[in-house]
């Protein structure tokens, strides 16, 4: 897609962190369910092919938190791209599937500040764009960054079309 | 402009005879199977059953009583709730669609059902009114769209100079006839359709039903055996067979479709269906956001195809699939149609088809679900080894099928896109009506050049997304450019 323009706008270092955070604990739960499985498989003699799919997930999974801290979250934060005009909210996201979405503004029904816990750690914010049926985000901007997107969408968004 | 009304007390005979018909078996089963039991449970039952039944009719007196409506200039007002009250008030201009229905007992009385479905989104959007009398019916219609055109004619003065404003709208059935089904489509539907074949769950259902008062195991064995004993009772029954269930499958068809007509003026589509339970309903012109045809293979084979016109809209019912033209239509004719019915709506045949790449790259896909049936049928079912190469050649055919029914263009603002094996979809939306783009491209498609995107539109209950996929990428870059030049075309409002 090299021949479309990538849109301008890149987001914040230290979400490079968030990521890695998240990606940790959420790529854990998911470890030790499978390890929880695993034993009761043994427990209560479950049948022997589903230890055989565990331990395929095991390794699985092991391979995707890795993935999870030391690949996706830099690449992610690099390919990150956005961009507000007065016509359009762009997203460009992916290193392996590589998405673009554009949104036009008039179409914009909602526009959501977010911090959660770890974003909150990194003085870091989310932005959360919702239109008729789909919800974007864009993440790893700063207080300020973020404060100035929701006002200018929000200023944009009011402008309606003639449907 | 108008007192409080009420529904036509008709509306308590159709609500007994609703309740009727939904508790049909426990009634056949508690108070004619076992009539005269001596049995206390069943009794018991048939006491409570007959308490719960006369509370569901009281109700059904008191909801008639509670709800009252009451027709403004502009507005409609709507009292209801027996226990919680509500209190609705519903702006002509909200209304997009008008549904009539009329079953054979609303003939009988001189009433229709009538609803009212604004574009809003959640559970409040419909107001549906289930006997009123013809004549009121059609009055408040006819209301309704005045009240609709004369705004639209003056937000249209406002632009420009030259518009005649008319007041008064013909009804309904001035609108020019675009479409009436002739025999020859309605046999053809009738075995796209499989319609004949609904003897087979009449069957299974009456054998069910008459499970729970005899043996029936027992008789039917005895019948198997009956009928297996010569060749000639076997080959005649069926023969009485095939006919009774073609004979059914032709005449349901007939009744559902046979007076089906569509019809058009400036600003709606009417449409009227149904020879027992009449139907109608208007669809604004305006709110069509994109149109789809849709062809399954024996469709395809047949030359018919379903067009349907994707609206914007809670869904008003979806039991009668109020945004199908008509499920059976000649496919030459399909496209004739939209272009009168839609008139600034330009279809161009001659569509890009995807290049030799994308074919080389869906041969070399991997399947995931193939890959996970094969280790499974392997591991489990051994000696079932074919599965998985019958499942793999269904898979190949599918991806040929579906290369060669993948089409795309884009005509000035609009696109067009076509795709699918077994089931194919036509879809053709403005770009003003686009709500939102994707583009996508995985690790693959890059190696060669590819792309897939997608485009979403407002419809019945929130979005419809149409995927293209594997278009080279000098397709999609022209794509996104042409949707990035959208405010050419889109109104805003002042």
């Amino acid at each position: 897609m090299e021949n479309i323009p990538e849109p301008s706008q890149k987001i914040e270092q230290d979400y490079v962190k968030v990521i890695r955070i998240s990606e940790l604990i959420g790529k854990t739960i998911f470890l030790f369910i499978i390890i929880g499985l695993y034993i009761m498989q043994k427990i209560f003699n479950w049948p022997p092919w589903i230890g055989i799919v565990l331990i395929f997930l095991f390794v699985l999974s092991c391979i995707w938190l890795l993935w999870g801290i030391f690949v996706k979250p830099f690449y992610l934060q690099k390919s990150w791209r956005y961009e507000i005009s007065e016509e359009f909210a762009q997203m460009k996201k992916g290193i392996i599937t590589v998405t673009h979405q554009v949104v036009p503004m008039t179409k914009v029904q909602s526009v959501e500040l977010y911090q959660g816990p770890i974003l909150r750690k990194y003085k870091l914010f989310s932005i959360k764009i919702g239109t008729m049926g789909t919800s974007h985000e864009i993440p790893g901007l700063t207080e300020q960054e973020a404060k100035e997107i929701r006002d200018t969408i929000a200023h944009y968004a009011k402008i309606k079309e003639v449907e | 402009m108008s007192k409080e009304k009420r529904l036509h007390p008709f509306f308590i005979i159709y609500g007994i005879w609703k309740l009727i018909k939904e508790n049909f078996i426990p009634i056949i089963l508690l108070y004619i199977v076992n009539a005269g039991t001596e049995s206390l449970l069943i009794r018991t039952l048939q006491i409570l059953f007959l308490i719960y039944f006369l509370g569901r009719i009281i109700y059904l007196n008191l909801k008639w009583i509670t709800l009252r409506y009451s027709v403004f200039d502009e507005t409609i007002q709507i009292k209801t709730g027996v226990f919680k009250k509500t209190d609705k008030i519903l702006p002509f201009d909200k209304i997009q669609n008008i549904h009539k229905q009329k079953s054979i007992l609303h003939k009988m009385f001189g009433c229709t059902t009538l609803t009212l479905e604004t574009g809003l989104a959640g559970g409040d959007s419909s107001v549906k009114f289930d006997a009123l009398k013809m004549k009121d019916a059609e009055q408040l219609e006819r209301l309704i769209l005045t009240v609709k055109e004369r705004q639209e004619s003056s937000l249209e003065a406002e632009n420009e100079d030259l518009v005649n404003v008319h007041n008064t709208k013909e009804y309904i059935t001035k609108g020019t006839l675009l479409f009436k089904p002739e025999k020859k489509d309605l046999l053809k539907a009738s075995f796209t359709s499989f319609s004949f074949l609904i003897i087979i769950p009449i069957i299974f259902g009456i054998y069910d039903n008459l499970d729970m008062f005899f043996n029936v195991d027992d008789i039917t064995n005895d019948f198997l055996h009956f009928i297996t004993q010569s060749w000639l009772i076997t080959s005649i029954l069926i023969t009485i067979l095939v006919i009774v269930s073609v004979t059914i499958g032709i005449a349901r068809t007939f009744l559902k479709y046979g007076k089906y007509e569509i019809y058009s003026d400036k600003d709606s589509i009417y449409i009227r269906k149904g020879v027992l339970e009449e139907i109608h309903f208007s669809i604004d012109k305006n709110k069509v956001q994109a149109v789809q045809i849709e062809q399954s293979i024996i469709k395809r084979i047949l030359r018919l195809a379903e067009v349907k016109l994707v609206t914007a809209g809670e869904a008003g019912d979806s039991e009668h699939n109020t945004n199908s033209l008509f499920p059976f239509m000649p496919i030459d004719l399909a496209f004739t149609i939209i272009e009168e019915m839609l008139p600034d709506y330009k279809i161009n045949k001659n569509m890009h088809r995807l290049t030799k790449k994308a074919l080389l790259l869906r041969m070399i896909r991997p399947s995931y679900i193939w890959l996970i049936v094969t280790i499974i049928t392997l591991y489990f079912f051994k000696n079932l080894w074919y599965i998985s190469i019958v499942f793999l050649a269904f898979i190949y055919l599918n991806r040929i099928i579906d290369y060669k029914n993948s089409f795309y263009l884009l005509n000035g603002e609009f696109i067009q896109l076509k795709s699918g094996s077994i089931w194919s979809i036509f879809i053709i939306s403005k770009r003003s009506k686009v709500i939102e783009i994707e583009l996508k491209q995985s690790k693959l498609q890059k190696l060669f050049g590819l792309s897939t995107f997608k485009i979403s539109n407002r419809s019945k209950p929130l979005v419809t997304d149409s995927y293209f996929e594997d278009a080279p990428i000098e397709q999609a870059t022209e794509f996104y450019h042409w949707y990035m030049k959208r405010s050419k075309e889109v109104q805003l409002e002042k």
